[in-house]
């Protein structure tokens, strides 16, 4: 590894170590203290499942392509927190939401997830929730995948369908189905053309780092709060990095170098 | 006996995350680590079998209850067992020419699909809120998608397009991505650090 590369990816994960494990201690104390700013989907992803729970209709969430055990194992950790938040609502109506997947690995984990949400709203009977977690095949553009969880919103009747996970562009043909089908919806991806057809197409679309907050903002775990204000405190990191970067380089252009000359002599890299 | 489970868990998850981590920046305990990575790429392959199990187990019980959708399952359970019964006789040709005439023109019918769903979704983003945000989207979809023209008149139109590509849309790319990075790094961290929420359930 780049030694550069290797000490700023030692430098970034010491900061979330330390700002998870001193933040969420300082959030357990003082919670009102630590406001988090307001996520439309989020705010508006109760209503639409007590919707859907009066309509007597079904719920989909699908975490498209994500599963553990490669570079998307973060991201399904994320999307699962989304599915267990929803989950958790949707058992007051005596129901679990429909889950699709394309990734064999998210199976088992979205299955313990619709058991612990059941479980923990008292525990409906063994096997509830069996049909409710279904898996087809990605294939090489995940086409497929989409025309398959298009027939499972039909079939499940969902109201509120969630597309959270890995998704690239094939994210316009469940939500095209989702809106003919007059059901609400809501999509994020980890890929940025799925990111593009979420915020132009869903009702709700959540964008780059929202998904991983899901915890914070459905939930009530000082954990997940901490895990935000990490991730703010790392993005304040960054943009300081930035400007930064822009600084010395229109002051070398200006003075010839010497910006960087005077930074590399205090850092002990000067001549 | 739940809580022995998860404690136990929680701890080999901790450990082989930090020495895994520590691995990989570090370079120490590389024999480890890489067992480790044998072991969920080992893990990873046995479910696609759960899959398969998940796949027939949801389809045969639509198939037997009659639910909605059920003549769908039955083509599917059907292709299902063609596939294998063809790859069992041997019949490579067979198997071959399901794949390339049947899903590759399905697959194609719908990427074919796609450029409507597309455009249809940028002009209800307009239909349906009328925003700052909506009207830049459109005006630069405008611009980009007629700026790719193959006419000599539209050469400005073409320069913008290039600069918006190369300006714009690619910081806008790269902050979304420097998110979604940091978002997955915190999570990492919580998993590694035993404060996800699946550990305490």
């Amino acid at each position: 590894m780049d030694p550069t590369v290797q000490t700023f990816s030692i430098l970034i994960i010491v900061i979330a170590f330390a700002t998870l494990a001193i933040g969420s201690q300082f959030v357990r104390r003082k919670r009102a203290a630590f406001p988090i700013r307001a996520i439309s989907g989020y705010q508006a992803l109760p209503g639409q499942i007590g919707l859907a729970i009066e309509k007597g209709q079904g719920l989909h969430v699908s975490l498209g392509s994500s599963g553990l055990g490669g570079p998307s194992s973060a991201t399904a950790l994320a999307a699962n927190e989304l599915l267990y938040q929803i989950s958790l609502r949707s058992s007051v109506g005596g129901t679990a939401p429909a889950v699709t997947m394309s990734e064999t690995t998210a199976i088992p984990m979205a299955y313990g997830t619709l058991q612990a949400a059941l479980r923990k709203r008292g525990a409906a009977p063994r096997g509830a929730f069996d049909p409710a977690v279904q898996w087809y095949a990605g294939g090489a553009r995940s086409l497929a995948f989409a025309g398959a969880i298009t027939g499972v919103m039909a079939n499940e009747r969902s109201a509120f369908n969630v597309f959270a996970g890995g998704f690239g562009t094939e994210l316009a043909l469940p939500l095209l189905a989702s809106q003919r089908a007059r059901a609400a919806s809501m999509a994020t991806s980890d890929q940025l053309e799925g990111q593009a057809v979420a915020y132009a197409m869903a009702d709700q679309a959540l964008l780059g780092e929202e998904v991983y907050a899901a915890g914070a903002y459905l939930g009530d775990s000082a954990a997940a709060l901490g895990g935000v204000i990490a991730q703010d405190l790392l993005r304040g990191v960054i943009i300081a990095f930035l400007i930064l970067t822009v600084i010395v380089t229109v002051g070398d252009a200006l003075s010839n170098g010497t910006i960087s000359g005077l930074l590399g002599g205090l850092l002990g890299g000067g001549s | 006996m739940r809580r022995l489970y998860a404690v136990t868990a929680t701890a080999i998850v901790i450990a082989v995350g930090l020495m895994t981590l520590v691995g990989l920046l570090t370079g120490f305990f590389g024999g480890l680590s890489s067992l480790a990575l044998q072991i969920a790429l080992v893990t990873t392959g046995l479910t696609l079998l759960i899959g398969v199990l998940n796949l027939l187990n949801v389809h045969i019980r639509r198939v037997l209850g009659r639910q909605r959708g059920a003549l769908y399952s039955l083509v599917l359970l059907i292709s299902f067992l063609l596939v294998i019964a063809l790859w069992l006789l041997g019949e490579d040709d067979a198997n071959r020419a399901l794949v390339q005439d049947a899903q590759r023109s399905v697959e194609a019918a719908l990427a074919a699909l796609l450029v409507f769903a597309l455009v249809y979704g940028a002009y209800r983003l307009m239909r349906q809120r009328v925003t700052w945000a909506a009207v830049l989207f459109t005006a630069a979809l405008l611009i980009v998608l007629v700026g790719a023209l193959p006419f000599e008149g539209l050469g400005i139109l073409a320069g913008v397009r290039d600069w918006m590509l190369q300006v714009p849309a690619s910081a806008g790319a790269r902050g979304l991505l420097i998110g979604i990075a940091l978002g997955v790094i915190v999570t990492a961290v919580r998993v590694i650090i035993g404060q996800d929420r699946a550990y305490r359930e």
